[in-house]
């Protein structure tokens, strides 16, 4: 597991072992990907069009939203029109604190990039999904993400992440291995 | 020096830097990128219905099936040869953009003529203003629907 920057400043994603690619840009070429977006339509389709939230009638409504969605998202990393603490959100009610590695979520309708906090406007994202049941727990992936969130806080408190200087000093120690 | 401005000088941008050229290329390319996503879903569910493989696809286009992934990852910008190509295997229509997006029981023959030549640049007006003439102010449906009464007649 490694710490990666993004091309957003303060900004950062969890690359995990045995994956391509940082867990940003593999959401996002995820997203990209009609094939992807294919087969999950086939396997959640009866959640997906009976899901009022997402107003998806059939398959080509559901890739017009996430694709839609997707542009804006891309947009927002582009040119962060919003600070990031305003984007990404507590996760849930018990991560309202102000802890360091609080999990949070940000959301683009039903795009989720899930990530923890580390101080004011810094966050590092462990994974996202598209999120089609009311609860988390509710659908593999995203539950699959929760551990993923746990995962990482684990790794990083194991590795004295427990705040601002002691991160750094963390990612300072990562660039030399 | 903080702790934070020696980790800045630290780290690398990995692939930050191609990330925000492939986003920037995107943007720029958004139009067809989107149509693309929307034909390749229809080619996918097309292919489900016929129980076809993506290779068998590829043999029946005399393409590559690496050709045939790209494309139906939605990321391939599809000639007019490639629609007409794929029409006449999967005995489809592509008549996106309209009302209902998809226009099922619109002969391909008026397809061929109204939507193929670079479809995705017009909205359904244009496209049927281009088939159809300067008193188009309906989707091509109605038009298609007379044209089907006066053949049947």
């Amino acid at each position: 597991m490694k710490i990666v920057a993004t091309l957003v400043e303060d900004l950062y994603a969890v690359h995990y072992g045995g994956e391509h690619h940082d867990e940003l840009t593999r959401l996002l070429e995820q997203w990209w990907d009609t094939s992807y977006l294919f087969n999950f339509y086939t396997e959640n389709r009866s959640i997906i069009e009976g899901n009022r939230f997402l107003s998806c009638e059939d398959g080509e409504a559901f890739v017009h939203l996430v694709t839609d969605n997707t542009n804006a998202l891309e947009d927002f990393l582009l040119d962060k029109t919003t600070n990031l603490s305003h984007f990404f959100r507590p996760l849930g009610i018990h991560d309202d604190g102000v802890s360091v590695l609080r999990k949070t979520k940000g959301k683009q309708h039903c795009l989720r990039l899930y990530a923890l906090w580390v101080e004011a406007e810094c966050y590092i994202i462990t994974g996202g999904a598209i999120k089609i049941t009311a609860a988390m727990q509710d659908h593999p992936e995203t539950a699959a993400e929760l551990r993923k969130l746990e995962r990482c806080r684990s790794y990083l408190k194991s590795e004295n992440v427990m705040d601002d200087d002691s991160f750094y000093e963390f990612l300072n120690e990562q660039s030399h291995e | 020096m903080s702790n934070k401005e020696k980790f800045q000088k630290l780290v690398k941008p990995g692939n930050a830097q191609a990330l925000k050229e492939k986003l920037q290329w995107r943007k720029e390319n958004r139009e067809w990128l989107n149509h693309s996503a929307k034909v390749a879903f229809r080619i996918q569910l097309r292919l489900k219905e016929m129980k076809w493989s993506q290779r068998q696809l590829a043999e029946a286009m005399s393409v590559t099936p690496q050709y045939i992934n790209t494309l139906l990852k939605g990321q391939e910008n599809l000639s007019t040869s490639t629609y007409l190509k794929l029409e006449k295997v999967l005995g489809i229509s592509f008549l996106i953009g309209a009302p209902n997006q998809i226009f099922p029981s619109v002969k391909t023959d008026i397809i061929k003529e109204c939507i193929v030549v670079d479809m995705y640049k017009y909205d359904y007006k244009e496209s049927a203003h281009f088939a159809f003439g300067n008193t188009m102010n309906e989707p091509p449906i109605k038009y298609h629907n007379q044209w089907k009464q006066q053949t049947e007649a």
